[in-house]
């Protein structure tokens, strides 16, 4: 989707930690704001984050929360990708999150984008998705599991699914939304090149089961052009006595013309 | 944001989830959750497809006496979750407007008239005015006078019903059915070469194959699912290679690496070329299966077309009387008589350029090379549809690429129970269950043992074919005609004289149908037929696996299983009537005995009806209803008569094929599985039959065992030679090429081949109802290549007037699309009951199988 | 509006043409692709008769071998706003 940015967003604040937008984009300010007005997708706030447009409308682009990080997980945008210049992201497979217990970047937020009293299992930045299902060692038959083994949440937040197909036993590794925080520690420790498990914005990679979602109506669904009777099948319009009867009394067509 | 853009991508990766899972994609667990949708209150239950003979499964859902959904069953061996256009819509072919629910006799001024208007009539009088009429029919010719035109689309209880009704009770023959048109062919090729009925191989041929050849099968539209597996092993297994021959281009043509078009009839050419291409080339031949299992023979020539003693193709065809009559020759002979199908000859003849039929010839002649041949109503309805069957195997066969695990000659049945009913139930003018037959006197002690009649109550005369039921419809001899399940007077070729027939003739004619169709106007009686789920019933697939399912829903109005009209009926005789002598020419004193004396001894009263007799007895009624297996599914044939109809008649069925290779399991257990390929034996259905390991009837060390009985015995070197048996061998056949029964010529100067769209089975009757369907299908076309419809004044969508010597239809004319036929060749679809194409088509048949030529008459085509 | 699941297969190297094909069309999106070619993808469409036309549609696509209808869902969107 597109996102449409003010030019205050475009260029947020001053901090001296901030890379310069002009310097690191490596190309004009038109085409940042060309790349802006294309942007799609949603980057992977810190913890705690609130819905991406009431966080861009409260975040500073303070940099405190990239401070406080002790791991160096956080990074302010530049303006070389698509994420809102000076905000807060990052990128799980050069560094994820470290899940630390006490949530630093939350707690020193200012504004309350980042929602201090998150606890951290709680935490939605994102969610695991294993997007390439034909280079996944694990669904080739291989034993790697690397990304089960290397998630906080193991066994709640990823699962190995023992199944068996042709000679082989598989261990397919499962993601399970309620427990995944999208801290990334599974995509960092994918082994292949191109990382097979991807942490996706939630929006992104969930819906909403609600009743409606595959709907039943109380006509029969297999085609809206008929009716079904509310009642026993023997009332319905089947019994049109007149049309068949009128039908099966014409032969033309079948009888041949003298 | 919007909600709305989210659930809908959800739902779209809900339904994308649980499509791919249940094909064995790899699909993440959030969306294999998101496909479990709320179906709260709806009954699931298996079951199978109306349709075709790959005999897919279905799931049907039902809430409150309706169908609420439908889908593949991902269950299935057969389709794994698939469905083609036509099984998706199994639950709408039900619920069409005119669907017919009362009984309906054509009266004028209060009585049964032929020329009358039909009125709605109760079942009561339905079935009075219909033993009113057999009895009269009956009195005046016996057993002759009357007729039954069955289906390869019962039930397996309804032929079983039908047959015993017919056989047992009426003492008649006259019983055939619909799979004349379709299979009969391949049964006599099956019985000629291997002494019993149906395909030794299975559909797991599929997986496990190196190349594919359709031989006059249109499998992409007429067996959709199979061509979706055969898809799928061309996708994933690199070297296979398919081959499609067909006398016009069709979109089995978009996957094959090989296509070749070759003249109608030259089938016959092209695979006696390849016969010589075997023999001649080194290391061609297994040559150690051939010497240990088979031997080589052949037959007459000069058999004629099955037409009528007076027609001009019939003269001079001196083997009319006995087409199927064979001997065994000497391998040199075989060879022999390959030798003028050259590849020049054979390319002359057919028009197939040599390098393709060389390409095809090495890829049989490979003995590396695991090949499937499939065909299905190309070779089968065909003047010599036989002899090509048994060329098909003779290239099989050579090449020992038989009844292995991905090699075999396979034999592609058309409909849902060609298999199951007609021919395993032994629903033909021949036959009795398992496939004996009633010349057979053993075979008719057997059958009368199971089905406890006195000795001699069977007829052992062959009845009258269903070609021949017409004609002899039409001279009189047959006076009172039911059919059932199918559609007669749309499929039957030369439709205007049977038609005629019909309305004008001096008999009574009576359609069991579920909507007006064609026959259904044309009878003077239309009893109200039960669809698929309005019933408990069982289908048998071409790969031998029987499939049984319950009743699902109600049928509407007074619409009841055609079971039921048989049982009925039954109630209007009495054993004293139709056990006493009956008149019969060609047996023993012109009469068959009086067989009342000895029902006596047996316990039984003339006063009993054929209902007491055959379908109330105390065995049957063991069976009680309700039962614990039908998991709280109405049955309205066991409530009406207090006991477990289906179960009772299927365990007395069973027991004809138990010990003789045709082993099928109990009732209960089909409800439990997805089909099982007989012969089940221990519970173990068979892959392979004949093929040491698979088949439980083939003993250790014997590597293949042809083990069927029938024709195994013949003469060596000549018609009059020594009679040998060859107890266990598999016949290799040499059958020369024959000329077309009618060619085009000056005046009528184009083929015309006749047969299927994907969209629609058969008639229409069903398919038609479906809005859907019709709309992507409405109308048969003529399919012509442009130039022929340019030197004819014609273009694209003009109205065109088709004729042959028998009668005309307009249709409109298509130059592009799915079918690009030839130059000299049109085809026409004929599932339009506006366009009667049938009335054109030749009833020329294989005189051995008495299977109509479709394929294969002259016609015109000028603007309408 | 209806969902339906199709099953479709094509030759290998032509993945990225047909799923482009797919994916422009509008109404229908691929979601699984194996790389032997085959495909699972969705239809929408107002009604059951419309998907019916559209999967003969994609039938019909250049390169196109197969497409067959797996399931399709009517989906109620009664309760949006």
């Amino acid at each position: 989707m597109v996102r449409k940015f003010s030019r205050r967003s475009l260029f947020r604040g001053s901090s001296a930690r901030r890379s310069s937008a002009a310097a690191e984009a490596g190309g004009s300010t038109r085409s940042w704001v060309l790349d802006m007005a294309r942007a799609e997708g949603e980057p992977i706030r810190p913890p705690g984050a609130l819905p991406e447009p009431d966080f861009l409308a409260t975040c500073t682009t303070c940099g405190d929360c990239v401070e406080a990080c002790p791991v160096g997980t956080l990074k302010l945008a530049t303006g070389a990708n698509e994420v809102p210049i000076g905000t807060p992201y990052f990128t799980p497979r050069d560094v994820p999150c470290a899940l630390c217990e006490d949530v630093p970047c939350a707690r020193v937020c200012p504004t309350g984008s980042l929602d201090p009293t998150v606890e951290i299992r709680n935490a939605q930045m994102g969610l695991a998705v294993l997007l390439d299902q034909q280079n996944c060692l694990a669904f080739k038959g291989l034993r790697c599991e690397a990304c089960f083994r290397a998630c906080p949440a193991q066994g709640e937040a990823i699962t190995l699914d023992r199944t068996r197909a042709g000679e082989h036993a598989f261990f397919l590794p499962v993601v399970h939304s309620e427990a995944c925080t999208g801290c990334g520690q599974c995509e960092h420790a994918c082994v292949l090149e191109v990382q097979a498990i991807r942490v996706l914005p939630r929006a992104f990679a969930l819906g909403v089961v609600d009743h409606s979602t595959v709907g039943w109506e109380q006509e029969a669904r297999i085609t809206k052009d008929f009716v079904a009777a509310p009642v026993a099948p023997a009332v319905l319009g089947w019994a049109d006595d007149k049309a068949v009867l009128d039908s099966m009394n014409d032969l033309s067509g079948i009888e041949e013309e003298p | 944001m919007t909600n709305d853009l989210t659930r809908r991508d959800f739902s779209k990766l809900a339904v994308a989830a649980s499509v791919a899972g249940g094909l064995g994609f790899q699909v993440p667990a959030n969306a294999l959750a998101a496909a479990d949708a709320s179906e709260a209150g709806w009954r699931w239950d298996k079951s199978v497809c109306r349709f075709c003979g790959v005999g897919c499964g279905v799931m049907v859902a039902t809430k409150d006496d309706r169908i609420v959904a439908m889908k593949g069953d991902p269950e299935s061996p057969v389709n794994r979750g698939l469905t083609c256009i036509k099984g998706y819509f199994n639950a709408k072919i039900m619920y069409g407007a005119d669907r017919l629910t009362k009984p309906l006799l054509r009266m004028k001024d209060g009585v049964p008239a032929k020329d009358g208007k039909f009125t709605p009539v109760s079942w009561e009088k339905a079935f009075d005015v219909m033993a009113a009429k057999f009895k009269e029919a009956y009195g005046e010719g016996g057993p002759a006078a009357i007729g039954l035109f069955g289906s390869g689309q019962y039930t397996i209880d309804e032929g079983y019903a039908a047959a015993k009704l017919w056989k047992a009770g009426f003492r008649s023959n006259n019983i055939d059915p619909n799979a004349r048109h379709c299979m009969a062919s391949a049964v006599a090729g099956f019985i000629q070469t291997f002494g019993i009925d149906e395909p030794p191989g299975c559909y797991d041929d599929i997986e496990l194959t190196d190349a594919v050849v359709t031989w006059g099968a249109n499998m992409a539209e007429c067996h959709p699912i199979l061509w979706s597996r055969v898809t799928d092993r061309k996708l994933t297994h690199k070297p296979t290679r398919v081959i499609n021959l067909s006398t016009y281009s069709n979109r089995c043509s978009d996957l094959a690496d090989l296509e070749i078009i070759f003249e109608p009839q030259t089938d016959l050419a092209i695979l006696n070329y390849i016969g010589r291409e075997m023999v001649t080339r080194e290391g061609a031949i297994d040559q150690e299966f051939v010497d240990k299992h088979c031997i080589f023979a052949t037959g007459f020539t000069k058999i004629g077309y099955g037409l009528e003693a007076d027609h001009p193709a019939e003269q001079g065809q001196e083997h009319r009387g006995k087409a199927g009559g064979h001997w065994s020759i000497t391998f040199e002979e075989f060879k022999k008589s390959l030798e003028p199908y050259t590849a020049e000859y054979t390319s002359e003849l057919s028009g197939v350029p040599v390098e393709k039929l060389e390409e095809l010839a090495d890829l049989y002649c490979d003995r590396s090379k695991k090949v499937v041949s499939f065909w299905t109503m190309g070779f089968n309805q065909h003047t010599r549809g036989t002899w090509v069957n048994e060329q098909m195997y003779m290239v099989h066969l050579l090449g020992g690429k038989m009844s292995k695990p991905g090699s075999g000659a396979f034999s592609l049945t058309g409909q849902p129970s060609a298999c199951g009913t007609a021919r395993e139930v032994g629903v033909f003018a021949h036959r009795l269950p398992a496939d004996m037959v009633v010349a057979n006197g053993k075979h008719r002690a057997i059958t009368e043992k199971l089905w406890k009649l006195p000795a001699g109550t069977l007829n052992g005369k062959v009845g009258t074919h269903a070609v021949k039921m017409m004609r002899e419809l039409r001279d009189g001899t047959i006076k009172f005609y039911w059919s059932m399940v199918t559609n007669p007077f749309q499929n039957y070729a030369n439709g205007n004289e049977w038609i005629k027939a019909a309305r004008t003739g001096d008999n009574f004619i009576v359609v069991s149908d579920c909507y007006p169709t064609v026959s259904a106007k044309v009878a003077d009686l239309v009893l109200p037929a039960a669809m698929i789920y309005e019933k408990w019933g069982s289908y048998g697939n071409a790969e031998r696996r029987t499939q049984h399912w319950r009743q699902q829903v109600t049928a509407p109005g007074e619409a009841t299983g055609d079971l039921w009209h048989l049982m009925e009926f039954s109630k209007r005789f009495t054993i004293g009537e139709m056990w006493k002598a009956q008149p019969l020419k060609g047996v023993e004193g012109d009469q068959l005995p009086d067989v009342l004396a000895a029902a006596k001894e047996m316990g039984y009263r003339e006063d009993q009806t054929l209902f007491d007799v055959l379908f109330n007895h105390a065995e049957l009624r063991k069976h009680a209803w309700p039962d614990p297996i039908a998991n709280g599914h109405a049955n309205d044939i066991a409530e009406h008569y207090g006991y477990f109809v289906h179960k009772a008649l299927w365990e007395e069925y069973r027991q004809f094929g138990l010990g003789n290779g045709h082993d099928l399991a109990d009732f209960d257990t089909y409800h439990q599985v997805r089909g099982l390929r007989w012969p089940v034996v221990d519970g173990r259905e068979t892959q392979w039959r004949f093929a040491e390991g698979f088949d439980p009837y083939v003993k250790p060390g014997e590597g293949f065992n042809f083990y069927g009985k029938a024709l195994k015995t013949i003469p060596t070197g000549s018609p009059k030679g020594e009679k040998v048996a060859h107890t266990g061998k598999a016949k290799i056949f040499f059958r020369p090429y024959a000329e077309p029964a009618e060619s085009p010529d000056a005046e009528f100067d184009l083929w015309l081949c006749t047969g299927r769209v994907l969209e629609h089975w058969h008639s229409g009757s069903m398919t038609k109802r479906v809005s859907e369907l019709n709309r992507a299908v409405p109308h048969a076309v003529i399919y012509m290549h442009k130039a022929d419809a340019e030197a004819r004044g014609l273009a694209r969508n003009d109205l065109a007037l088709v004729e042959s010597r028998r009668g005309k239809v307009q249709a409109r004319i298509e130059t592009t699309g799915r079918n690009r036929v030839p130059q000299g060749l049109i085809f026409v679809p004929w599932f339009d009951e506006n366009v009667l194409i049938n009335k054109l088509t030749l009833d020329a048949t294989c005189p051995i199988s008495k299977e109509t030529d479709y394929k294969k008459c002259a016609v015109k085509v000028s603007k309408a | 509006m209806t969902l339906s699941g199709v099953l479709l297969a094509c030759r290998p190297e032509f993945i990225p043409q047909v799923t482009r094909s797919v994916n422009d069309l509008g109404w229908a999106e691929v979601h699984f692709t194996e790389d032997t070619g085959r495909m699972v993808l969705t239809i929408e469409a107002d009604d059951v008769r419309q998907s019916v036309d559209r999967l003969t549609h994609i039938k019909g696509l250049p390169r196109v071998i197969s497409a067959e209808m797996a399931e399709t869902r009517v989906i109620d969107h009664e309760d949006q706003p």
